[in-house]
């Protein structure tokens, strides 16, 4: 096992008590657990506190644009498919400017990890209200309360088919490290939602509140994908890894002949004249 | 007489079959030793409507079409009504009866009525093939090498099944022998030659996809797009072939990013689209731009703004791939004329990107995509491979590779991850040399001054304008409208000087050289605004300038730009 310390990099600016530092040492952990090459690691984010990550964490790292992190990362695996490629951002990123690419990174079953940081409010941009804040949830932007209803991001993944979901908490490291070690390990697209608190700016859905409104799944047999839409509908928060199945990966039907890899073929078949015969 | 040089318009609903007949007469051409000029229009949808497509056979070089046509078939009536004034006189209307006769008003012209349809339909049982049918009819009054003629039906019906080819064929034979007592037209003399030439016939957007595959593009991401789709779909069935990726994305957006993502994973990577689409790709050419990321773009001018008029052309994209977007970037932008350009460019495009860590977007239009023309067989000889200041084996031992250190042409080593020395941070906020985020001054001012230095180094490395003859009157135009200009100046008996553009950023100081001594050039371009007048006016201080533009969607004529050019000068 490798030490997790060779995963450090610069000192979070994330705001004291912040749920993603217990993101970050779970991460860290995971990835020690697993031996993960930082050479051969890309962590590719998008924008917010949470998608901050990848300056905190050694490895490649990619910073990309709000909600586009799914995008970018499809890019990195389908070229390269032997780098590990997580993906990691905000709940603004993932279920709202960049639902989309969730929709279509999980029907696809990329071999990616993707860790969503929910805290339910947007930090950055200083309190604004996100799309998993409840309905009623009073912010700066919804004076009055939200008029609308959360958005369940990990029953959205799952309808689209990702082959492996699970909920974590910023607040119990050790569950987390493990759903994160198993998510990057999982052949397939792997959505982690990760209950993060937002000390600063959301004063409702705190550490307590988390404890409160959350239970562990016991006994649950997580190939069974009618019990995980139940489990994913339930009124409080399902923690531990509520689906899986092995599937064939977007990368495993991509390459019909053989994978271009871009270190090692550098050199690529550039001709076209066997193509001309279409053209007389 | 006119010699070995015939417009067909061919038209009908759609499903008529103009498109297919229109296809095998370009490549007949072509066999005979012809260069070709093609112009589909048809509407923006499936079923129905009115189609039409416009071939030009040549023995001299052309880009584009005549400003008449020699033949109308006519599939439908909609095609007398839109295109009879089209036709020369002297020229000649086939026009099928089956649906109704049609008394056809001109007395100038040639008219060949014949029931195509019907025929088709009593005697092969087919109504379909009547277009094939017309090619008898066509062979018989252009007096066409039947035998050549027959071989190209067969090849051009090669992927289908040997019954549709047997078909065609027998409906060709039924076209000559309804034709056997129409005299061939007069005035007209077609003379190819017998053995076809080392060349090819495509468009502007196969052109673009052979590029990409000489150039060693292994990833290609693009959401379907009028007028640009094709490269998608040509790219789909033969980058699978060399172990690249064609995917087709969930979004315009998502496709740019998945590009970059490729790019950054050290693939040569490209996106294509049309407006809409490079809209909506902005901001992703932006963190390109901010990362210094190579990626391909290709932009297909059409009719915009919105929606527009989605299958016709235009060049009004010229501001938004210039200018558009947040923030001051590095960037690339060319426009390749006619289509063998369109391979070239497109080659040099990612050689460009790589030298120079920045976005290049290929600023097509509609007229270059679609428009097929003979170009000769490629020389790939000539072309090099160029992948700029890739590092694959770094020797630093730092624990992070300064992906963006200051060196004097301002562009750094990069690197992909899987190189165990390579580790960097990237990203669209302002950075330090190891690509983590900073908001200091001073790095600000410096990184700042590195990526636009890019913008003054490459000037000297990219597509400088082309000149054709001398003068103190200049015509400029960038794209497509290279070819109505071209042959506009040859129906000018004046000194003439031809300035094409082929680089729209940055802007090379070689226009303003070439317009020292011009006291006036007229600016030929396909929009409203005139985004090039500008861009030449505030790039070259140049200010004696006159527009002929275009903005309804089809193409110029040569006969525009002459007339136009001949009232202003009073020749």
């Amino acid at each position: 096992m490798v030490n997790i310390s060779l995963y450090d990099r610069e000192t979070p600016t994330w705001c004291p008590g912040c749920g993603d530092y217990g993101v970050l040492t779970a991460l860290k952990r995971a990835a020690a657990n697993l031996g993960l090459d930082p050479a051969k690691t890309v962590l590719v984010t998008g924008i917010g506190c949470s998608s901050k990550i990848n300056s905190y964490f050694y490895s490649y790292g990619i910073h990309t644009i709000h909600g586009r992190a799914a995008a970018v990362a499809t890019g990195i695996k389908l070229s390269n498919p032997e780098l590990e490629v997580i993906i990691a951002g905000g709940d603004g990123d993932a279920y709202a400017i960049g639902t989309e690419h969730l929709v279509h990174i999980a029907r696809r079953n990329l071999d990616v990890a993707y860790i969503v940081m929910n805290n339910q409010i947007y930090g950055l941009t200083k309190g604004q209200v996100s799309p998993t804040s409840e309905e009623g949830f009073v912010t700066i932007t919804t004076p009055y309360g939200s008029y609308e209803k959360p958005v369940n991001g990990p029953l959205l993944a799952l309808a689209s088919g990702a082959t492996f979901i699970a909920r974590g908490f910023s607040g119990d490291i050790v569950q987390l490290t493990q759903i994160i070690e198993e998510a990057i390990r999982h052949r397939g697209f792997a959505l982690v939602d990760v209950l993060s608190p937002c000390v600063t700016w959301n004063k409702i859905n705190t550490y307590d509140w988390y404890k409160a409104n959350s239970y562990q799944l016991k006994d649950h047999d997580p190939g069974d994908r009618n019990r995980a839409f139940q489990i994913l509908q339930d009124d409080k928060f399902a923690l531990g890894i509520i689906y899986k199945k092995e599937e064939k990966t977007f990368e495993e039907k991509v390459y019909r002949k053989y994978v271009h890899l871009p270190l090692k073929q550098l050199e690529v078949d550039r001709s076209i004249e066997t193509i001309y015969e279409e053209f007389r | 007489m006119k010699m070995n040089d015939i417009t067909v318009r061919i038209g009908g609903q759609a499903g008529d079959g103009s498109l297919a007949t229109g296809e095998i007469l370009s490549k007949y051409f072509r066999r005979i030793g012809f260069y070709v000029a093609t112009d589909k229009d048809f509407p923006s949808r499936i079923r129905g409507g009115h189609t039409s497509y416009a071939i030009r056979g040549s023995k001299k070089r052309i880009f584009s079409l005549d400003d008449r046509i020699d033949v109308l078939l006519a599939f439908d009536e909609d095609s007398i009504l839109l295109h009879m004034d089209e036709l020369e006189s002297g020229g000649v209307v086939i026009f099928d009866s089956s649906r109704k006769d049609l008394e056809i008003k001109r007395e100038d012209v040639r008219k060949v009525k014949i029931p195509l349809a019907n025929i088709a339909r009593k005697e092969l049982g087919l109504e379909i093939i009547k277009n094939t049918m017309a090619l008898g009819v066509l062979s018989k009054l252009f007096s066409l090498d039947s035998n050549i003629m027959r071989q190209t039906i067969r090849d051009s019906y090669k992927t289908k099944s040997e019954k549709i080819i047997e078909e065609n064929l027998l409906a060709y034979e039924k076209g000559l022998e309804y034709s056997k007592d129409i005299e061939p037209m007069e005035g007209y003399v077609i003379e190819g030659d017998k053995v076809a030439p080392d060349t090819l016939l495509l468009m502007g957007n196969e052109a673009i996809g052979l590029g990409a595959l000489a150039a060693g593009c292994r990833f290609i991401a693009a959401y379907p797009i009028t007028p640009a789709s094709d490269v998608l779909e040509f790219l789909s069935r033969h980058l699978p072939e060399k172990g690249g990726v064609a995917i087709q994305a969930e979004s315009e957006i998502a496709a740019v990013n998945m590009a970059i993502g490729a790019g950054y994973a050290g693939l040569r990577s490209m996106a294509v689209t049309s407006g809409p689409g490079f809209d909506l790709k902005t901001e992703g050419i932006g963190l390109a731009s901010m990362i210094e990321q190579p990626v391909v773009i290709l932009d297909a001018q059409r009719a915009g703004p919105s929606t527009g008029l989605p299958t016709k052309t235009e060049q009004s994209d010229i501001n938004h791939a210039v200018y558009g977007g947040h923030g001051d970037k590095a960037r690339i932008v060319i426009a390749p004329g006619n289509v063998e350009e369109a391979f070239y460019f497109t080659f040099e495009a990612f050689n460009l990107a790589e030298r120079f860590q920045v976005p290049v977007i290929i600023l097509s239009d509609e007229l270059i995509s679609w428009n097929k023309q003979v170009v000769k067989r490629f020389d790939l000889d000539k072309l090099k491979v160029d992948r700029g200041k890739l590092e694959l084996n770094p020797v630093s031992n730092e624990r992070e590779f300064p992906r963006y250190d200051f060196q004097e042409d301002g562009i750094s080593f990069r690197t992909i991850p899987g190189v165990e020395k390579g580790i960097h941070l990237e990203t669209g906020d302002e950075h330090d040399v190891y690509g983590h985020i900073t908001e200091n001054a001073s790095n600000r001012v410096k990184m700042m001054d590195k990526r636009m230095k890019k913008i003054q180094v490459m000037k000297n490395e990219l597509f400088p304008s082309v000149v054709q003859g001398e003068g103190d009157v200049a015509v400029i135009g960038m794209g497509s409208t290279m070819g109505p200009i071209l042959e506009a100046l040859e129906r000018i008996p004046r000194e003439i000087k031809f300035i094409r553009i082929r680089t729209l950023f940055p802007f090379l100081d070689d226009v303003a050289l070439h317009l020292k001594d011009v006291k006036i050039a007229f600016v030929v371009e396909q929009n409203y605004l005139g985004q090039l007048e500008d861009l030449v006016k505030l790039n070259t201080g140049f200010r004696n300038t006159v527009g002929i533009r275009k903005y309804d969607g089809r193409s110029f004529r040569p006969g525009i730009i002459e007339r136009r050019i001949r009232e202003v000068m009073g020749w």
